[in-house]
């Protein structure tokens, strides 16, 4: 070859450059407008604002129909109930209802409803929009999870003035204040409930709450306005002062190791579910709180399946549960952070029997005596045991959240030491976790569920229960838990509850975890941080923002 | 002469690397007796000492026993990868740059269609139709690269069906079958070698890559990608977990990546 | 010219048509109870799931069925979530923008990072320069995102404190990504790139300059202008790249996305989504790159003459 290429390729130099300019500049563009639009976007007019990490992006968002506890964190504060649960007496305040009455048959409840209250498209609230939630939440088409359940007996309303509603029941029913005070029933607009479709009226919630909902894109953000108008709040809630939080974004930190990052990094200013190792951290960090709230209700737990073998054998069952070093799974998956639980409730739960405290130590070599009591035995030296040339192998079911698969391994690690061989199947949310339920596949599955009133346990253990997941089916429990909904004494109520813990145990149906601890962290900045009687939910209210 | 010189220390050096990190996999449970699914109470996150050369994760596991099984996983997972990938793109290729024509235009318009899927997103794809678990990724991985393996094996083909001898062959009557295996293979099998171990690295690099995001089926059984998104979560407490299991991927795929750009260093040949 | 464009974008689009009834094809294949079961699982009741099995004619002939999903298609319609159902253009519009500038940044990142590290390991002096840009390259192609990306926040976030990590907006938060992205990409760009100036620096014509006492500089000038003419078309493939590293990227950084709506999507085996996506993506990819062989093309032209 000659020079002559070169020559020949001199407009070259100019497009190679020039297409490798090209893609630059494009580049730079698109990044720089992107970003640009980006920062615009999030801040104008927004007052005094925080965002808030969520950590779960559940299935849905719409109270009335889904059951996550996540949802209460925006919407607590975009609804009132008709009830609220003070955070500190745990007792019941006026909230949308200013008195209530039940009948002497505690068949029906009476509720004078407020008259100054206004939705925030412009509604008037009254008895009828009462009705209108009530008629949505039991409508089987919506295919609610969680609400309709609160409502356990109820059958009816009757509109008796314009303010004045009444609620019927089938059967006295004690938990109906607590269901009362909680997000799933909280009070919609009945225009907007009209005018948005079952799926699509989660994206544009209307209460009567402190807070409005102002924008919500799907698995991104959901911005909360403060609501101006806001005058009938329950004692508890803080008046507005030039420290109240105007505006609230929340967005989504579903996984977990970027939590910490956030916080520290001023990205959120309140944010939950840290992880354990990560809360340490921040501990020694001036510019931030580290907040431990004890959540009541059911604990982290694994209901243990009598419908399936091996686990049908009650003494398998107590094995498991002698087998499992609780203490050990706390310290090691939540750094200690999180007290052991022993029962089908958290020591917070009113009702809460410290019997079952005494049950199921951690002892091995009892464990290992129960099985052989059964005949089991490693015959072929493969380190699992075996019984007629079964070996004792179990199916255990979980969802991916709240470090369920570090629990679930160090129990595996824990049964094998054992001879016991335990599948692991982690699926990704609740409706994945229900099929398995439904379909009865399993020996062991992950669930729990948070609430103040004891009566959480019915759906879990009443033969009839809605979740009974164990498939225990004891009609003396079954009687002191229906006891437990129609006594309104809380000594008598105290009793049936301490007795209905202790059988759950003494059958072996639960292998109850540890206790729920919400490790929250805030920025230093943020004042007033408390949490509904249920834990979960944040009094956005009462947050005030210092400088 | 230097260059040459070179390029086999190098390939000394890659092999030898290569070499040992699947003879530690192979040889896990001679190497350690830890059972790498064995959680220690009591000794969870502890750093890096005699006793645990690699320290010990959230759970109390050994990280030394975990990252020398978790080659043994990830290794084999990766070959399974691979040879998904091979057959099916190697008879594509055969077949397209032997036949010509318009089976060749129907397969490579099929192979650029799978081809404009990007790998990874179609590994999820598939992933999501299949199921979890080690199997399933390496069918999900292994499908996702047959296209550009079909593209290159093509190519050798029709630059050795341009030789000589093959015309020869074909003059002297025999079949394509005959003329693909005896002449066609041979030929181009140096090429085709080194775009597997290319294939290979790739292949590792995404079938973690799926592990790591939690496509990987069973817990607690050890694996490079496993490993790094448990570390991950503790990085800040204990490096030390994430450290080892992407230490050892890194030197694997760069081992890999050595030794397959020295089988086919022919000039003109990148 | 113009022919040869108009060539090389219908191939483009009969690939796209064929990616897009690829993914029409591998949904229909599945059992068909599979769209029942994710819509139950979202708590849609009976009514509901008999209501959009009408709506997406799953009961109507393969052929029908293929029909209105085309014309769909062209229309912009990829159809509705079925877990929330919001349509999944919508979902699209919504986070293609973060995407977009990530998977753009990292392309930046990455042309400028390969062939800055390409050159100096092709013709590099001395040596010790050209085995560290090798070695470089090298580590790029050897570490990939999901591990760099949580050294990278380890030591930029967490230790040195000078650039956030984590979610939040802006360009600020961009940085990290975008290079951790960007590094894994310019490993194979770097490859490439040295190959090609190797081989330039090898031709005839450039030994003749030598000979013909060509000042260094000049003839370094010749062995860019041949050696990085075929890089240009190897950096539209690494969109493939890019745009399935955007998934891992947007998890490790929390930052949201089409590779986040990508993976809730897979974890509620949301098909319609997952469809969308994927189809999506690779219409874009095969555009793009017809593009960037018109573009070359315009460039060399002996490159149209080839073909």
């Amino acid at each position: 070859m000659s020079f002559e290429p070169i020559r020949k390729r001199a407009p070259a130099r100019l497009g190679v450059l020039g297409v490798l300019m090209l893609v630059c500049c494009l580049g730079m563009a698109v990044v720089g407008l992107l970003a640009l639009h980006d920062d615009a976007e999030s801040d104008e007019d927004a007052g005094n604002k925080i965002v808030y990490g969520l950590t779960l992006n559940p299935s849905g968002f719409d109270p009335h129909i889904h059951l996550s506890n996540e949802l209460g964190i925006p919407f607590y504060s975009v609804y009132d109930t008709l009830i609220y649960r003070h955070p500190q007496t745990m007792g019941f305040v006026p909230g949308l209802a200013e008195t209530w009455t039940m009948a002497d048959d505690g068949l029906a409840w009476t509720f004078s409803l407020r008259r100054d209250v206004t939705f925030h498209d412009g509604t008037r609230f009254d008895a009828a929009a009462v009705g209108a939630n009530l008629n949505r939440i039991m409508d089987p088409e919506i295919g609610s999870q969680k609400a309709r359940f609160l409502l356990g007996p109820y059958t009816g309303y009757e509109i008796v003035d314009e303010y004045t509603i009444r609620l019927s029941l089938s059967e006295p029913y004690a938990p109906l204040l607590d269901a009362l005070s909680q997000v799933y029933l909280g009070i919609a607009s009945p225009t907007a409930l009209r005018e948005q479709t079952k799926n699509s009226y989660q994206w544009h919630q209307v209460g009567t709450g402190p807070y409005k909902l102002v924008e919500f894109v799907p698995g991104d953000r959901i911005v909360l306005r403060r609501n101006e108008d806001y005058a009938w709040g329950p004692v508890f809630y803080a008046p507005a002062s030039d420290q109240s939080v105007d505006t609230v974004e929340f967005r989504f930190y579903t996984d977990p190791p970027t939590r910490s990052l956030a916080l520290e990094g001023g990205d959120v200013q309140m944010i939950g579910e840290l992880l354990p190792t990560d809360a340490e951290l921040l501990a020694g960090n001036t510019a931030l709180r580290i907040l431990r709230t004890p959540i009541a209700g059911t604990p982290q737990q694994f209901f243990i399946n009598t419908r399936r073998a091996p686990t049908d054998e009650f003494m398998i069952r107590q094995a498991l549960l002698y087998a499992t070093n609780r203490t050990a799974i706390s310290d090691a998956v939540f750094q200690g952070q999180s007290p052991v639980a022993y029962g089908p409730l958290v020591s917070v739960t009113p009702f809460y029997s410290p019997e079952v405290e005494r049950l199921y130590p951690y002892d091995t070599g009892y464990a290992r005596s129960l099985l052989e009591g059964l005949g089991y035995a490693d015959t072929d030296a493969d380190g699992i045991l075996d019984l007629d040339g079964e070996p004792l192998a179990l199916t255990m079911v979980f969802a991916s959240w709240n470090q369920m698969a570090d629990v679930a391994q160090l129990i595996q690690s824990q049964w094998r030491d054992l001879g016991i061989d335990l599948e692991l199947i982690q699926v990704p949310d609740y409706p994945t976790l229900l099929e398995y339920a439904n379909a009865g596949e399993y020996n062991l599955i992950g669930m729990y569920d948070f609430g103040v009133d004891a009566s959480i346990l019915d759906q879990f253990y009443r033969s009839d229960g809605a979740r009974n997941w164990s498939g225990i089916s004891d009609p003396e429990l079954d009687g002191w838990l229906a006891e437990g909904i129609r006594q309104n004494a809380d000594d008598a109520r105290a009793q049936l509850y301490a007795a209905a813990q202790l059988r759950i145990m003494e059958q072996a149906v639960v292998l109850p975890i540890r206790e729920y601890i919400n490790l929250n962290g805030t920025s230093a900045r943020l004042d007033g941080v408390i949490f509904s009687a249920q834990g979960w939910w944040p009094l956005l209210r009462n947050l005030q923002l210092t400088s | 002469m230097i260059a040459a010189r070179t390029t086999n220390h190098r390939r000394r050096v890659a092999a030898g690397l290569l070499g040992l990190i699947v003879l530690l996999s192979i040889l896990a449970p001679l190497l350690t007796g830890t059972d790498p699914r064995d959680a220690t109470t009591g000794a969870e996150l502890v750093s890096p000492s005699w006793q645990h050369l690699f320290g010990t994760d959230l759970l109390g596991r050994d990280v030394y026993s975990r990252t020398l099984y978790g080659g043994r996983r990830t290794l084999g997972v990766a070959l399974l990868t691979v040879g998904v990938t091979l057959l099916p793109g190697l008879i594509t290729g055969l077949a397209a740059g032997y036949f010509g024509g318009w089976i060749d235009r129907a397969l490579m318009i099929l192979m650029d269609a799978l081809l404009a899927f990007p790998a990874l997103l179609l590994a999820l794809a598939l992933v999501a139709l299949l199921g979890s678990g080690a199997i399933q990724i390496a069918l999900a991985v292994g499908i996702a690269g047959i296209p550009a393996y079909a593209r290159v094996t093509r190519a050798a083909v029709l630059e050795a069906r341009t030789r000589m001898f093959i015309e020869a062959a074909r003059a002297a009557g025999a079949g394509p079958a005959g003329i693909l295996w005896r002449h066609v293979l041979p030929t181009i099998a140096p090429p085709l070698l080194a775009f597997a171990g290319v294939m290979l690295s790739w292949a590792i690099l995404n079938s973690a890559a799926l592990m790591f995001l939690g496509y990987g089926g069973d817990l607690s059984a050890p694996d490079w990608g496993v490993m790094l998104a448990d570390g991950r979560a503790a990085f800040r407490t204990a490096p030390w977990v994430a450290t080892a299991p992407g230490a050892a991927l890194s030197l694997t795929v760069l081992a890999i990546n050595l030794l397959a750009g020295s089988l086919d260093s022919r000039p003109g040949r990148e | 010219m113009i022919a040869y464009a108009l060539q090389r974008f219908g191939a483009a689009i009969l690939v796209a048509w064929l990616a897009v009834s690829l993914a029409f094809g591998v949904l229909r294949w599945l059992p068909g109870d599979a769209l029942d079961a994710t819509m139950a699982r979202a708590g849609a009741s009976d009514a509901e799931i008999a209501a959009r099995r009408l709506a997406l004619g799953l009961d109507d002939p393969v052929w029908q069925q293929y029909a209105l999903y085309l014309a769909d298609v062209l229309r912009g319609d990829l159809g509705e979530s079925l877990v929330s159902g919001q349509p999944v253009s919508e979902m699209i519009a919504q986070n293609l923008g973060p995407t977009a500038a990530l998977a753009g940044g990292a392309l930046l990142v990455a042309v400028a990072l390969g062939v800055g590290l390409g050159v100096l390991s092709g013709v590099g002096r001395p040596a010790g320069v050209r085995y560290a840009a090798e070695g470089i390259a090298s580590l790029a192609l050897s570490t990939p995102v999901y591990w760099t990306g949580t050294l990278a926040i380890y030591l930029f976030t967490t230790v040195l404190d000078v650039l956030p990590g984590v979610g939040g907006r802006g360009v600020r938060y961009l940085i990290l990504p975008v290079c951790v992205l960007g590094f894994h990409t310019a490993g194979s760009i770097a490859r490439v790139t040295a190959g090609s100036i190797r081989a330039a620096a090898a031709m005839d014509f450039i030994r003749t300059a030598r000979a013909k006492g060509l000042p260094e500089s000049d003839v370094l000038d010749h062995i860019l202008r041949v050696g990085l003419l075929p890089v240009t078309a190897v950096v539209a493939l690494q969109l493939g790249f890019l745009l399935g590293g955007t998934v891992i990227t947007e998890m490790i950084f929390a930052r949201r996305g089409l590779g986040k709506v990508l993976l809730a999507a897979i974890d509620t085996r949301d098909y319609p989504v997952i469809q969308g996506l994927v189809a999506l993506s690779a219409v874009t990819y095969s555009l793009i790159n017809a593009l960037a062989d018109v573009l070359y093309g315009l460039i060399d032209p002996r490159v149209r003459m080839d073909r």
